[in-house]
């Protein structure tokens, strides 16, 4: 048998949006994990990202050494940074049955396995944007993920994990230790507060992808031309949103300043008056709300995950 | 044979002009008679008299050109991407420096595969400051994605830049025409120029393909292109290539029907047939090398030469060819590559005859016999314009001469006129 056979290789795939702070996540786990004398990578996926853009990171981890660079297609666990993603990215593709999804989400993980049909994997929840924002007064939800990781999978100890974030923070925050306190406690917390379910089904549910056959090179337009117009309506750039606008046609004086300024013509005009926001394309600038005058009012920014609470609360 | 898809009437010795013009006045007369859509050039030297001719040709109103006189080099291929992009037929010059300046958007002209046409003057590169020939800035421009055709003289320079547009509009790819700096550029020799009508004719009207100013079919081009498409994009741009070879002997047979010229094709043999060694050069020094294989060979010895004109695509097939049954052959190399292991035209003839089977001479195409490789070795020489002698020359066709006798080749990578 080769040593390759006999080694355990594990591959995460992080998905969240930019600026979420996967790739920082995905950075503090290998470190961990080289902490524990195991062999780990860590790396994101680069595309034509922006603050709010999807985006993915990963990591190997090891107790052997390893040597390849290619990307991770099949992992065995992911980590959902985002809960809206959930409904806009195929994060369950080339999960492994079986395989762990641990998800930042209020809801048990019954019923997250349920809705988003996550029967053949193993689903841990946790809210680690509620937690964070009680512990760090900021929605970070990575830190109590890696809390949530460390004690589903028992790839890494929390101890391990505490130490690093103490030691990693220590330079910068000698005159505020509350804010190592902090971060220790939204470990701890993630740890202690994540609850999980096991895979109820060892099949994989068949997925319709609506992912387009690419053309091979006899048959693309030459130069990589575009040959259509207004193809960037195709693009669903409302998924990078982290706030979103939300109109309020009573207090609209039509004055048409959120048209003039919006980026992404995401305003909707009916004869002439705006009648509300195409979610497909506004990325959540706030652009609209800030030129909305003072006295109208008519444009609030809300953030998507407090929307989510505000939805579920109700 | 070569399929043809233009015939057209030939013109008569009658309507041809025997003028004497330098290299760079060729190829502004040639740019006068393509009259472009736009042209957008900075001057260098040795370059400077096609801008400046040109631009005297643009106020004198002789063509209807819009010419843009840019601030760099940089911008001129910026202004020729951004006018070819909008349907344009476009064309420029440069040397040296302002070809490097150019450097990433040569990438871009021939990524988006748009018809540019440019003169390149080739001139040594800075550090130190030279202004005199060698290839270093082409051979810089060799992986570019540009079709490259080296021209001896005037006369070709002349011919090749108006060949160019036709192979460039059906390759759509860019191409550059290169004249060798002071050597060809500012020397003056008897070039036979046809009628302006006659040059028209032979380019036709450019009808591109897409170009943003077809507001009936609008497209995008140069989006970004991630790891999902771009390889594809690279893929067709060698595809091109490969079918560019086809479309530059076509051109080269349409054109000899048309003007009455010799038939242009990848590259032009001196001898060759019962060669026992073999000069292959690039330019102006395959002159040269001409008079000195002729010298040789009343002196009864079999020497030959290889004239190399299109150095993109690289003719490999054709070459090897051509090279079956010859013992030993000098690759001149007019750039230092600083591989420590030869110039860049030799590691390109080198790695063409490497476990290719070489056809034996006299065999039909088909019928490959293996024979062996022929020793290669390779000279450079040249450098900043440093003068390239008959007896240089003779050197190399002796030192060859010893090769194929049996002389052990000590080191293939030599240089030719520098002290030690
Ligand atoms: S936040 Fe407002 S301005 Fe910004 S993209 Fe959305 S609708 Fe347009
Ligand atoms: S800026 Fe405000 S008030 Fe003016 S049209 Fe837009 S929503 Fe209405």
């Amino acid at each position: 048998m080769s040593a390759n056979a006999q080694r355990t290789l594990i591959e995460v795939r992080w998905h969240a949006r930019a600026g979420q702070g996967a790739k920082t996540a995905a950075n503090i786990l290998a470190q961990a994990a080289l902490r524990e004398g195991k062999y780990a990578q860590s790396f994101p996926e680069f595309g034509p990202e922006r603050r709010g853009a999807p985006m993915q990171a990963f990591n190997r981890l090891s107790d052997q050494p390893f040597y390849m660079h290619s990307s991770i297609t099949e992992p065995d666990i992911v980590i959902v940074v985002d809960p809206h993603l959930m409904d806009t990215i195929p994060v369950t593709e080339g999960l492994k049955p079986n395989g762990w999804i641990i998800i930042n989400t209020p809801l048990p993980p019954e019923e997250a396995q349920e809705r988003w049909e996550l029967k053949p994997y193993r689903v841990a929840t946790v809210d680690a944007s509620g937690i964070a924002r009680e512990t760090l007064r900021q929605d970070i939800p990575n830190v109590p993920l890696l809390g949530a990781f460390a004690r589903v999978t028992g790839l890494i100890s929390l101890e391990t994990l505490q130490k690093d974030t103490a030691q990693r923070l220590e330079k910068r925050y000698r005159d505020r230790p509350q804010v190592i306190e902090a971060n220790l406690k939204a470990l701890e917390r993630g740890y202690n507060e994540v609850k999980w379910v096991e895979a109820k089904t060892a099949e994989l549910v068949a997925r319709e992808t609506a992912r387009i056959e690419a053309k091979g090179w006899r048959e693309l337009p030459i130069g990589g031309i575009i040959p259509e117009p207004g193809t960037s309506a195709m693009y669903r750039t409302g998924s990078w949103r982290l706030e979103r606008p939300i109109f309020d046609p009573q207090k609209c004086v039509q004055c048409l300043m959120c048209w003039l300024v919006c980026p992404d013509a995401a305003i909707i005009l009916e004869n002439g008056k705006v009648v509300g926001i195409d979610y497909d394309h506004c990325k959540g600038c706030g652009l609209c709300s800030l030129q909305c005058p003072p006295k109208a009012k008519a444009l609030t920014m809300v953030l998507e995950a407090e929307l989510e609470e505000v939805k579920a609360s109700r | 044979m070569v399929e043809v898809v233009k015939t057209l009437p030939r013109v008569t010795e009658e309507q041809k002009r025997l003028v004497a013009l330098s290299g760079n006045e060729a190829q502004a007369e040639a740019m006068r008679q393509i009259n472009p859509d736009v042209v957008a050039a900075y001057p260098i030297t040795p370059q400077t008299e096609i801008v400046m001719q040109f631009a005297q040709f643009v106020a004198d109103g002789k063509v209807d050109t819009e010419y843009i006189p840019v601030e760099s080099e940089h911008s001129a291929m910026s202004a020729c991407i951004g006018a070819a992009a909008a349907g344009a037929r476009a064309m420029t010059a440069t040397s040296s420096q302002g070809l490097a300046l150019m450097w990433e958007l040569l990438y871009i002209a021939s990524g988006l595969r748009l018809p540019i046409v440019m003169a390149v003057v080739a001139r040594s590169l800075s550090a130190n400051l030279n202004i005199h020939c060698d290839h270093s800035d082409v051979m810089g421009a060799r992986d570019s994605g540009w079709i490259q055709i080296f021209a001896e003289d005037p006369q070709e320079a002349y011919d090749s830049l108006i060949q160019a547009v036709v192979i460039a509009e059906r390759a759509r790819l860019p191409v550059m025409v290169i004249t060798d700096g002071f050597i060809i550029s500012h020397a003056v020799h008897p070039v036979t120029v046809y009628p302006d009508e006659a040059v028209r004719e032979f380019i036709g009207e450019y009808e591109p393909e897409v170009s943003l100013l077809k507001v009936e079919t609008p497209v995008t081009m140069g989006p970004v292109d991630l790891p999902d498409y771009y390889m594809e994009h690279k893929r067709q741009q060698t595809e091109a290539m490969k079918q560019a070879k086809q479309i530059i002997l076509q051109v080269g047979e349409e054109f000899a029907n048309f003007f009455g010229t010799k038939v242009y094709g990848f590259m032009e043999l001196e001898s060759m047939d019962d060669a026992e060694v073999a000069v292959i050069s690039l330019g102006s020094s395959c002159g040269t090398v001409r008079e000195v294989v002729r010298e040789l060979r009343a002196q009864g010895l079999k020497v030959g030469a290889v004239k190399l004109r299109v150095f993109r695509p690289f003719p490999r097939d054709e070459l090897v060819r051509v090279l079956a049954g010859v013992q030993a052959i000098g690759v001149l190399d007019r750039a230092d590559s600083f591989s420590t292991m030869g110039g860049p035209l030799f590691t390109e003839v080198k790695s063409a005859l490497y476990d290719v089977l070489v056809t034996q001479r006299h065999t039909t195409a088909t019928q490959f016999i293996p024979l062996g490789g022929p020793k290669v070795v390779n000279y450079i020489y040249g450098l900043g314009g440093r003068d390239l002698t008959n007896e240089h020359v003779e050197e190399v066709f002796r030192e060859l001469l010893d090769i194929a006798a049996g002389k052990p080749v000590e080191e293939t990578w030599r240089y030719l006129g520098v002290r030690e």
